[in-house]
């Protein structure tokens, strides 16, 4: 076990370098012009004639290092980011990407994590109550409920629950941001309130899709699990159908699960963009869409490379849990 | 055609349920005699499983119509009309007074000569190059130069004559006969062109001048003399029409007749004969793709430089004067304007409803209107043109407007071009790529394995939106096609998995093994053996990443970084306005994406079931 997962490791480098290398030549080459853009922003202050922002335009590339050849440019990130320093952003100098992005990253993992966590916890129950009642009418509107679900896009289902929670006149729910803005001065009670409020949408539109294709495998599973002979067995031999289903077919069928959570994290950091945008919160998300609108490369490159680690630990976690729920499995 | 079958196997082992193991596209033969029992082959136990599903059949049915809205666009909104019957006072003037301004030109370049044209140009040639403007235009020779000048002209007279009656043509011929000496001795480099030329632009003075339309409706000389306009009928939607289009509307009409000529076709040429039916499947899928292309010989598009031409704009103010207009069900272009429409709510909602002097009466927009005690807005009033459906009719915006006053309705329509298409096309690369390699991997085993497996494993890691969103964005793409692309090739690893498993389990069955023994290339036995039967799950696969592909461009263009205006997608609409105030551009481009994502998945459904019963059953 300690030898595949040191393995899997290892190949973690190649993919992130194979991420890496792939984005910096996206970004680097090109058409579009940081420095243009910049300078553009500059002279509506001030710097007039043209020589002046041909040396303004100089001196912002001198100062990014993107007057040097690529592969050099490649190298210098690599070293700062073994070093995890990501640089300044470009459009605000002194700002150091490192420290936002851990503040970014603290409001986009726990909003992650609650949601894979509410996926896990609802799905499973719904699937297997399904699988339990198979044709049935509960069967039938929880699956068509999850079809629904799942064929939803993520965007739209969060405009539409601005739409109805947030702006029907009703204002059940706010619909902007992670806090109030005056949250600073509540009390801890009436803050944390105040956030679990202001979660509720943003998170109900990231956990829904996974809870929609968790729940369909996991019904799926169970249905494949009750054919199997050791359960006629269990029946058989008069075991009631309580310890049949969740003694001997729900630890089965949720081998197969626990691999999903590989298949969810990587479309919930995706997701990440789109409702952190609608929703208008702080996040990871956010941060990398706003650099795309700016350009600016060092915050488009590190945003990608923390989404690409985050995909990776999600493949390692899930294939190390799958080794130890199974232990038919073996890497080794 | 030697494929090696199965289906020998599968007469004896007759299957019990569901899809049988499967046996490869073409059969055998049943024309061994008459005891020869037909036995089902692959496809048509796959058939007649999605048949038995409602919903796949039903998914199936709106699709194609969806398909059918996206492809028949132009027939269906259109800011031109579909029939016009009409004298068009002002194309007739425009070309009168432009004609000799063109023959004065023609005439200059004719006395200056080809030297000094070839000059000019190659002046004007560096002036744009040193300004870095495009010079694409500017490249011409003399004949070529000569010709654009006669063409100008020509359809000038085309388009009064067609107007008027054959008695007052005279002169008009009398143009083009002088138009045609004066360029055939040009182009011969005749010292004779410049006087021939001199009396063309001598007869265009006299066109313009004699050839004045009557006006019923002016006062004095004009409303009783001058040349009597004639109506011409003409189809000006059709005219917009380009060969690819007419191919697919071609395609589109023979697969939704189907379930009309199909049976025909079975009942009258092969006799109801399934061995014969199952043979007939290729020939009619690819007479189905060929048909069409006589449709596309046989058109000769138009000009149709101009996308949007202001018909109705030239109806509204008189400038036609049509006897007979016949506008498509939904008379908006995609990108027409409305000035004072914009953001206009559905004409059903009550906020939308507009006031003979047309602005808003009740709703937020009246009320600004009452804040300004007095002052009219800025904006336009409300303009009904011809054709268009009355201000407060519910048809006239069903679902109300955008920004810039553009019909939703309309917007939605064109928008299923690029929404539609995006899906299938992306998923063709992605299958392209995916079954490419996931059937070398596959097939060869060995290092070839190994090596494709280590890919396949590191793009799966890949956090593919966030990959697919950045790529779009920075290389700045508007087009349609790099988007496809790019969603292809950030796909493709699923299906490679799925196609190298499949091989995995083929590749030591008797019957490729037979087809390697006999010496056949590996290429043939991987794409006509081996691949045929590795179809189903990838079918599956690939209807999923349709929904899949549809799902990713509306998120890239919602995001801003998709397909760019005026060009829309389903997507884009709802980029339009994120404020819940103009909550019905947000809902109804939506619920369309929603639908076709349902459908998709639904038809996914009903294959993979039909293609694996164990589930469904049990």
């Amino acid at each position: 076990m300690l030898t595949y997962t040191l393995r899997r490791l290892l190949w973690m480098v190649p993919t992130l370098l194979g991420i890496t290398i792939l984005i910096f030549c996206v970004i680097r080459l090109t058409p579009g012009d940081p420095a243009a853009l910049m300078v553009s922003d500059v002279s509506t202050g001030g710097v007039g004639d043209a020589s002046g922002v041909e040396a303004a335009m100089e001196k912002f590339r001198e100062r990014w290092g993107l007057d040097r050849p690529l592969h050099e440019q490649y190298l210098v990130w690599l070293w700062n980011f073994l070093r995890l320093d990501f640089g300044d952003e470009m459009m605000r100098p002194g700002v150091s990407i490192t420290s936002v992005l851990w503040q970014r990253l603290g409001v986009t993992i726990p909003l992650t994590l609650v949601s894979v966590l509410l996926s896990y916890l609802l799905a499973l129950p719904l699937g297997i109550l399904s699988a339990v009642k198979q044709g049935t009418l509960v069967d039938k509107v929880s699956t068509g409920f999850l079809f629904i679900l799942y064929s939803l896009p993520t965007f739209w289902a969060g405009l539409m629950l601005i739409l109805v929670f947030g702006a029907s006149g009703f204002d059940w729910l706010p619909i902007m941001g992670l806090h109030d803005k005056d949250a600073a001065q509540m009390p801890t009670g009436e803050y944390l309130w105040d956030m679990f409020l202001h979660a509720l949408l943003p998170v109900a539109t990231l956990t829904y899709g996974g809870l929609a294709y968790l729940s369909r495998q996991m019904r799926v599973g169970m249905l494949e699990i009750v054919r199997q002979d050791f359960i006629r067995t269990a029946r058989a031999k008069g075991l009631p159908e309580k310890v049949v289903v969740f003694k001997h077919a729900l630890r089965n069928s949720l081998i197969p699960v626990i691999t999903v959570f590989a298949q969810i994290l990587p479309v919930l950091i995706g997701g990440s963009v789109i409702v952190e945008s609608v929703f208008s919160i702080p996040g990871m998300g956010l941060y990398a869409y706003e650099g795309l609108l700016k350009r600016d490369y060092n915050v488009v490159m590190a945003t990608t490379t923390f989404s690409a680690l985050l995909t990776m630990a999600g493949f390692l976690l899930s294939d190390i849990l799958y080794a130890l729920v199974d232990p038919r499995i073996s890497y080794d | 055609m030697t494929q090696p079958t199965q289906a020998a196997a599968d007469d004896s082992a007759a299957p019990t349920g569901g899809v049988p193991a499967r046996a490869a596209g073409t059969g055998v033969p049943a024309s061994d005699g008459p005891a020869s029992v037909y036995s089902k082959d692959y496809w048509d136990q796959v058939f007649e499983q999605v048949r038995r599903k409602p919903t796949a059949m039903l998914a199936i049915a709106m699709l194609v119509l969806l398909y059918a809205v996206a492809i028949y666009a132009p027939l269906l909104a259109n800011d031109r009309p579909w029939l016009m019957e009409a004298v068009d006072k002002g194309a007739y003037r425009s070309a009168r007074t432009s004609l000799r301004p063109i023959a004065l030109n023609l005439k200059g370049m004719i006395r200056d000569g080809q030297d000094a044209f070839l000059e000019r140009q190659a002046e004007l040639k560096a002036e744009r190059e040193a300004a870095g403007q495009d010079v694409a235009s500017v490249v011409r020779t003399w004949s070529e130069a000569l010709a654009s000048e006669a063409g100008a002209i020509s359809q000038r007279v085309d388009t009064m004559a067609s107007q008027m009656l054959p008695e007052d043509r005279a002169l008009l011929d009398e143009v083009r006969a002088a138009l045609e000496h004066a360029v055939a001795l040009a182009q011969a480099g005749d010292p004779g062109a410049v006087e021939a030329a001199g009396t063309l632009s001598d007869l265009t003075k006299r066109a313009r001048s004699e050839l004045v339309a009557r006006d019923p409706a002016a006062d004095g000389a004009a409303g009783t003399e001058g040349i009597e306009l004639q109506p011409v009928s003409s189809r000006p939607v059709l005219e917009t029409i380009t060969r690819a289009e007419v191919y697919f509307m071609g395609l589109w009409l023979l697969l939704m007749t189907w379930i009309l000529w199909n049976p025909a076709v079975n009942a009258v040429l092969l006799g109801r004969d399934r061995a014969r039916m199952r043979r007939a499947r290729r020939p009619k899928f690819l007479a189905c793709l060929l048909l069409p292309l006589i449709a596309v010989l046989a058109w000769e598009p138009r000009d149709a430089s101009f996308e949007t031409a202001p018909y109705k704009a030239g109806l509204t103010a008189g400038d036609i004067e049509a006897t007979r207009v016949v506008f498509v069900p939904f008379a908006f272009g995609f990108a027409e304007q409305n000035d004072g429409e914009y953001f206009r709510p559905p004409t059903w909602h009550r906020y939308a409803e507009i006031s003979e002097e047309g602005y808003y009466v009740t709703g937020p927009r009246a009320e600004a209107l009452d804040d300004l005690e007095g002052f009219r807005p800025p904006a336009n009033p409300v303009q009904v043109r011809t054709g268009e459906p009355e201000r407060n009719e519910v048809m006239r915006h069903a679902l109300g407007t955008d920004s810039l006053g553009r019909d939703l309705v309309a917007r939605m329509i064109w928008g299923a071009r690029v929404s539609l298409s995006v899906g299938l096309v992306s998923t063709l690369f992605l299958l392209l790529i995916g079954t490419v390699l996931g059937a070398l991997a596959g097939y060869y085993g060995g290092w070839v394995d190994i090596v494709i497996s280590r890919v396949i494993e590191v793009v799966q890691c890949f956090p593919v939106f966030f990959l697919i969103l950045i790529v779009v964005a920075l290389t700045e793409q508007s087009g349609v096609l790099p988007i496809m692309v790019i969603i292809g090739l950030f796909r493709w690893p699923g299906v490679a998995r799925l196609v190298r498993g499949e091989f995995i389990r083929l590749r030591g069955q008797d019957f490729v093994l037979a087809s390697r023994g006999l010496g056949v290339p590996d290429s043939r036995t991987i794409f006509r053996h081996v691949l045929p039967n590795a179809m189903g799950p990838v079918l599956v696969a690939a209807t999923f990443a349709v929904a899949a592909g549809i799902l990713t461009e509306s998120a890239l263009s919602f995001l801003g970084f998709g397909v760019q205006a005026p060009i829309p997608s389903w997507g884009s609409l709802i980029q339009e306005s994120r404020s819940a105030e103009h909550w019905w551009i947000q809902v109804f481009p939506g619920l369309l994406i929603f639908l076709t994502v349902v459908l998709y998945n639904l038809l996914g459904e009903g294959v993979r079931d039909a293609l694996d019963p164990r589930i469904k059953k049990a």
